[in-house]
């Protein structure tokens, strides 16, 4: 019989020491890494979305990219950036890089994002360019938007837009045939949507939920949600990376989440029948 | 008082470019497109000025941390140190950001601390969601219920524990989600609408130097 007086077991799992906690994650976290397990990775129907309204773009056509990735959201929004842009290079896409909302997004971009690329014969600034940051989040875009050469007088390498053959028949937003909005959304789509260019979008698991009612509306016709949309995505344009690498330890990381879950709730309900 | 120094104009100078911005959005005329694309390049400049504002205040609040040695202003030295290092090493070579010395600093110190920092996130979030999510009332116990789903749903162990995860963990982000963010989303757009509207016709006055 269980003495109800006393807390006992059951009532102590409702207040483990988060120092525990913190051990027990790490541990948990080191078994992928040592012994990677290789769990099967399902293709979700955004991602599916994705890849279907970038395969049919023709080939040739103009990408305006927004690789808004800052340092710290490199992890889980650089895989995106990776897989997106060696499906657009696969498909001989032109890309146009411009970053509004992160200041760091294009020495970022130069640095580890087009170092990884398999540009098939696409030169820089006939098959790609980058064209830098602009500060001002939504007037910089409403400004890019409406008129390029107004805003843009050299790329981010410092050459003159007129120098590069990408930028020759590029004077608005309207030009371009594909949008791929990496970060937070709302914004570019408020900005680029009235265009009516596909739109693609790639953001953390954090913001993700916000994009849904575009999505749904058919605003935003793909969704990459987080590390695990990077990761089918690595896997469908056959470039796998660090998303594939990664989610043997979102797998832990989330059943250690939510069998905490379940003892602080079993404790914490055990407390409350005890107190009454 | 002259003209240029009385509250009227800054709100004549916000309702001239809003109502602009406006009518050049609903109406083709070359005029009014040729002028607002010139104001939305001025504020790009703005912006980016902004930027070396908060910089030179950044300086400001390290170099009285400093005088008046508060709390950790050794540290503040050091972040002087850095951002001047940044400053220097980001400026040489013909393109900025791209000397080798840069992209080392960068490489190794702010991509390795950054993502770092931030991956911290994941001990607190595993103490507060043991702590904080409990069955406390039936909203609650439904609150935890689709979360555990979704998550479920991302997680690839979750499709070996049980196909159903995934178009459950679906239908909860596709259905009750859209519809919730929907309903954000509209009603923060109409009080968007409603407080443009006063700003355009000088009823708000927060943006100006003491709000009046």
């Amino acid at each position: 019989m269980i003495d109800l007086s006393e807390k006992g077991f059951l009532g102590r799992l409702a207040d483990v020491d988060k120092r525990i906690l913190y051990v027990v994650l790490v541990v948990m976290l080191s078994i992928p890494i040592l012994s990677p397990l290789g769990l099967p990775l399902t293709l979700g129907k955004e991602t599916k979305d994705t890849y279907d309204t970038i395969g049919r773009v023709p080939e040739g056509s103009t990408v305006l990219f927004l690789a808004e990735i800052a340092a710290y959201l490199f992890p889980e929004l650089g895989p995106q950036v990776i897989a997106i842009s060696q499906h657009c290079f696969n498909r001989n896409l032109k890309v146009v890089y411009v970053s509004f909302r992160q200041v760091e997004g294009p020495t970022i971009l130069e640095s580890l994002v087009l170092s990884k690329l398999d540009f098939r014969g696409a030169k820089y600034g006939e098959g790609y360019v980058d064209l830098g940051y602009f500060a001002g989040l939504e007037v910089s875009m409403a400004a890019f938007a409406s008129d390029i050469y107004a805003l843009v007088k050299e790329d981010y390498r410092k050459n003159s837009l007129d120098k590069l053959p990408i930028m020759k028949n590029l004077k608005t937003a309207k030009d371009f045939q594909l949008l791929v909005i990496i970060g937070v959304a709302d914004e570019p789509v408020r900005q680029f949507g009235r265009f009516g260019i596909p739109t693609v979008v790639g953001t953390y698991a954090v913001v993700a939920p916000e994009v849904y009612p575009f999505y749904a509306a058919g605003q935003v016709k793909g969704i990459l949600v987080g590390i695990r949309g990077a990761a089918e995505y690595e896997l469908l344009v056959k470039k796998p990376g660090l998303a594939v690498a990664s989610m043997d330890a979102i797998s832990v990381s989330h059943v250690l989440v939510l069998v905490l879950i379940v003892i602080g709730n079993v404790g914490y309900l055990y407390e409350r029948r005890r107190k009454k | 008082m002259s003209f240029l120094k009385r509250r009227e104009f800054p709100l004549a100078v916000t309702a001239f470019v809003g109502f602009l911005m406006l009518f050049e959005y609903y109406f083709v005329v070359k005029a009014a497109s040729d002028l607002a694309i010139q104001i939305r390049n001025w504020a790009v400049i703005l912006a980016t000025f902004a930027l070396g504002v908060g910089t030179i205040n950044l300086m400001v609040v390290w170099g009285k941390d400093i005088r008046g040695k508060k709390g950790r202003w050794y540290l503040s030295i050091w972040g002087i140190f850095m951002f001047f290092a940044m400053v220097v090493t980001g400026l040489l070579g013909p393109v900025i950001g791209t000397d080798p010395s840069f992209v080392w600093i960068y490489n190794n110190v702010n991509l390795a601390l950054d993502p770092t920092m931030y991956a911290l996130n994941a001990f607190f979030i595993t103490s507060a969601t043991y702590r904080a999510f409990r069955t406390r009332s039936k909203e609650a116990a439904v609150l935890l219920l689709a979360g555990c789903l979704v998550m479920l749903r991302n997680a690839p162990i979750g499709l070996v524990l049980w196909s159903g995860f995934e178009p459950v963990g679906s239908w909860i982000m596709n259905v009750p989600n859209t519809a919730g963010f929907r309903a954000i989303m509209i009603g923060g757009a109409i009080g968007l609408v409603a407080t443009g509207l006063r700003t355009l016709l000088g009823r708000e006055r927060g943006y100006l130097a003491g709000g009046k």
